[in-house]
């Protein structure tokens, strides 16, 4: 069976390696790829410079706040473009702002997640993401 | 006129006509019963008879009788009676006689003649002397009076002119009463009439006369003129008396007038010169081609711009010399549309003073219209309004700031919700994974220091979060819709399900109001305050009674509960934010919940307070102002579309 892939779109180390750490434990095989800034991810997204070879990832974990291109910026990009739409964009964020609640699922965001403080709870949390996902939920099929 | 003329001048031809038959037929007799004794003046009656007649009658009558009595005298008395004949002798004498009664006809014809002429000048100058004007009078020599005409009558207060008439000068002093031209008593001997008796030369003067029985009082000028007689004494005075009454009535009248203008131009003067404002009128259209000249303006115009009062009145289009360039040509648009429209305006604009600096004005001004209703010119006041200008521009420039810190309030709250909740989770979360990865590894003192390190952070954590919802009571844009206020409290029952159940609350809640409000503050609100009475509370279950009661405009909810309560001197600041009564760690707690109650019942425009002493519980008040009725009407518009 070919590894799930996922893309994690954070610019804190610290979150890298929790998300990290709470995938590790998996059940299901799964290949994580982490770009640090907005422009960054689109790159990844569209296979353009040193991401050539980049694989197309079956859901994207993005954080709002980025440098360069913002999270709400990123998901406009994937949305807009056809070929990217279909993938699953997972919003994961410290932020329970209502505005920005809103304005991801505004521009078709598929879930919104606020980080909790409890390393247990974001471990719980990372989990059921990818039970959801991979297990529950019926994708589009690929091209 | 002329009938009645004709009438007296028939009745007086009979009468004369009449005279002379009888004259006539009386000298014949007369000279029949005397004849024999007048002997060589037979014709003496006739002669007689002739006088007679043409005294009154004038030459015809005259003639007529002396005809008569001739034929007659001649038919029956002289010789050879009973025929006209005569002797040579007696024709000669007749021819005489005749000579002789024509004479006298015509002497007394003419004499008749100057009497009658004389008459008619006389009746004429005292026709000319009752009708004037002017008052006449004529004394005698010892005062007494002996004429009056009309005019003087009237003057002097009597009805007819016989009233004066030989009035002694006693009886005149009893009668009159005098002042002098100043208005003070006066006596009579300095009368100019008994001046001119007194000199035998003219006097005039102005007197105030009126009778003392009452009546009107006159001003009038008298001026005597004496009659002398040859010896230089004056025998009479003839006063002339001007009435001048209405002329010092008019005198008097524009007396006053003119003091009052004056007064009214002093006190015009004064407002016009300690006004602090410019007042000014002009003449032209303003911006027009020669430009608008100012006709008139105050004093205060140079305290003002410091240009002189001439500086204004003299330099032609002197508006465009004082309007601050940026503002003239907005201020002459606006100008030229108050001038054309014919009314009043207000007009706002900067002027450059003599010495450079800017004055913000308000201008008011009203046009001037001729009679046809074609504008004119302007009058108008000036004030100085910089300071209310810079005011404005104060206000502006803070309600700018207020904006750009309210902004960076809000951008504020967002870094909190995000940037600062980063890196506690860092903390936290790392320090859980190293007490769970390196478990064994750990002794107790490292498992409890562990545990504090991550109660901070959560307790930060909440502080945190606390805060952000303190800033959003304010920031979160208005919602209004209609709140049912039971929904709110089972919503908050089911937020605080668990500390309910844990702490076996039980609840009263009476009948409560639907009211327009923010329902998540209104559940934030509830929330807090429900939380609050579980929190503090005594020994025994908490039990919360939630009950509203509807005021004028407003209703006042009240939540009490039967808890610790509070000593009366903490009941304000438990309000404030960050103000705690207990240590965190009997009753944890960020001190933030009832500061954001006062916010939301603040921002709905009610009042918040609290009843309580220990060991009593506590009662919280507050008001909502009741919107329903007009929101809810808005609500429901909305709902429909």
């Amino acid at each position: 069976m070919e590894p799930i892939e996922i893309l994690l779109v954070e610019d804190n180390p610290g979150d890298v390696r929790l998300t990290r750490e709470a995938l590790r434990d998996s059940k299901l095989h799964n290949n994580l790829s982490v770009v640090e800034d907005g422009a960054e991810a689109l790159a990844f997204l569209r296979r353009e410079g040193s991401y050539s070879g980049a694989p197309r990832p079956d859901i994207i974990l993005l954080d709002l706040n980025l440098p360069k291109l913002s999270g709400r910026e990123v998901l406009q990009e994937i949305k807009k473009d056809e070929s990217l739409r279909r993938i699953p964009v997972v919003i994961l964020t410290t932020s329970d702002d209502e505005q920005d609640i809103l304005a991801s699922y505004d521009l078709y965001a598929n879930c919104y997640i606020t980080k909790p403080v409890d390393i247990n709870r974001f471990v719980t949390i990372v989990k059921s993401i990818e039970n959801f996902w991979f297990s529950i939920v019926k994708l589009p099929p690929v091209r | 006129m002329s009938a009645v003329m004709q009438l007296k001048e028939s009745t007086r031809l009979i009468i004369d006509y009449g005279t002379a038959v009888l004259a006539a037929l009386m000298a014949v007799l007369l000279s029949a019963v005397f004849w024999a004794d007048i002997v060589n003046s037979q014709y003496i009656f006739v002669i007689m008879a002739v006088a007679f007649v043409a005294w009154f009658g004038g030459f015809l009558p005259g003639m007529v009788t002396a005809i008569i009595s001739f034929m007659l005298v001649n038919y029956f008395l002289i010789s050879e009676s009973f025929t006209f004949n005569l002797n040579p002798a007696d024709q000669l004498r007749t021819f005489f006689l005749w000579i002789v009664v024509f004479i006298i006809s015509m002497a007394l014809e003419l004499r008749l003649r100057s009497v009658d002429a004389l008459q008619a000048s006389r009746d004429q100058l005292q026709a000319i002397l009752q009708n004037v004007a002017e008052g006449v009078t004529v004394q005698a020599g010892d005062g007494k009076v002996m004429y009056v005409n009309r005019a003087a009558t009237e003057m002097l207060g009597f009805k007819a002119n016989d009233d004066m008439m030989d009035m002694t000068l006693s009886a005149i002093e009893q009668t009159f009463e005098l002042c002098d031209e100043s208005g003070s008593p006066m006596s009579f001997s300095d009368l100019p009439s008994r001046q001119a008796l007194r000199s035998g030369q003219p006097a005039r003067r102005t007197i105030q006369i009126g009778q003392k029985s009452g009546g009107s009082r006159r001003w009038l000028i008298m001026k005597s003129t004496p009659i002398t007689d040859e010896n230089n004494r004056a025998s009479m005075v003839v006063n002339v008396l001007t009435d001048i009454t209405e002329r010092r009535q008019y005198e008097e009248d524009l007396m006053r007038l003119n003091g009052q203008l004056e007064r009214a131009s002093t006190r015009i003067n004064n407002i016009l010169t300690n006004v602090p404002g410019i007042i000014w009128e002009g003449s032209g259209e303003p911006g027009s081609d020669p430009g608008q000249n100012i006709d008139f303006v105050n004093g205060f115009a140079e305290k003002m711009l410091g240009y002189s009062v001439e500086e204004w009145m003299t330099t032609p289009n002197f508006w465009q010399k004082l309007v601050h360039p940026d503002d003239w040509k907005a201020a002459m648009i606006r100008a030229q549309e108050i001038f054309s429209q014919g009314n009043q305006g207000t007009i706002q604009f900067r002027c450059v003073a003599k010495d450079g600096h800017e004055v913000w004005v308000e201008s008011h001004s009203t046009i001037i219209l001729d009679n046809r209703g074609n504008p004119v010119g302007v009058c108008g006041a000036v004030m100085d309004v910089t300071e209310r200008a810079k005011a404005a521009q104060d206000l502006a420039r803070s309600a700018d700031e207020l904006r750009r810190s309210n902004e960076e309030l809000q951008q504020f709250a967002y870094v909190a919700s995000h940037d600062l909740q980063e890196p506690l989770r860092m903390v936290t979360s790392y320090l859980q994974l190293i007490e769970q990865r390196y478990s064994e590894k750990l002794d107790d003192d490292a498992r409890e220091f562990i545990g504090y390190a991550v109660d901070g952070a959560s307790r930060m954590k909440a502080l945190i979060n606390d805060l952000l919802a303190y800033s959003r009571v304010e920031t979160r844009r208005t919602q209004f819709t209609l709140v049912d206020f039971h929904v709110v409290i089972d919503r908050v029952k089911t937020n605080l399900k668990l500390a309910i159940e844990e702490s076996g609350t039980t609840f009263e809640v009476d009948d409560l109001p639907r009211l327009m409000a923010d329902e998540g503050q209104m559940v934030q609100l509830f929330q807090n305050l429900i939380s609050n009475a579980i929190k503090f509370r005594a020994e025994e279950p908490p039990k919360i009674t939630i009950k509203a009661t509807r005021q004028r405009g407003e209703w006042q909810f009240c939540v009490g509960d039967n808890g610790i309560g509070m000593e009366k001197q903490y009941l304000d600041r438990i309000f404030i934010i960050f103000q705690r009564l207990h240590s965190k760690g009997k009753y944890p707690g960020t001190g933030i919940g009832l500061a954001i109650c006062k916010k939301v019942v603040e921002r709905h425009g009610g009042r918040i307070w609290a009843e309580s002493a220990p060991g009593q519980g506590t009662t919280f008040n507050f008001t909502l102002p009741n919107l329903m009725l007009k929101e809810k009407a808005a609500g429901n518009t909305n709902g429909t579309h």
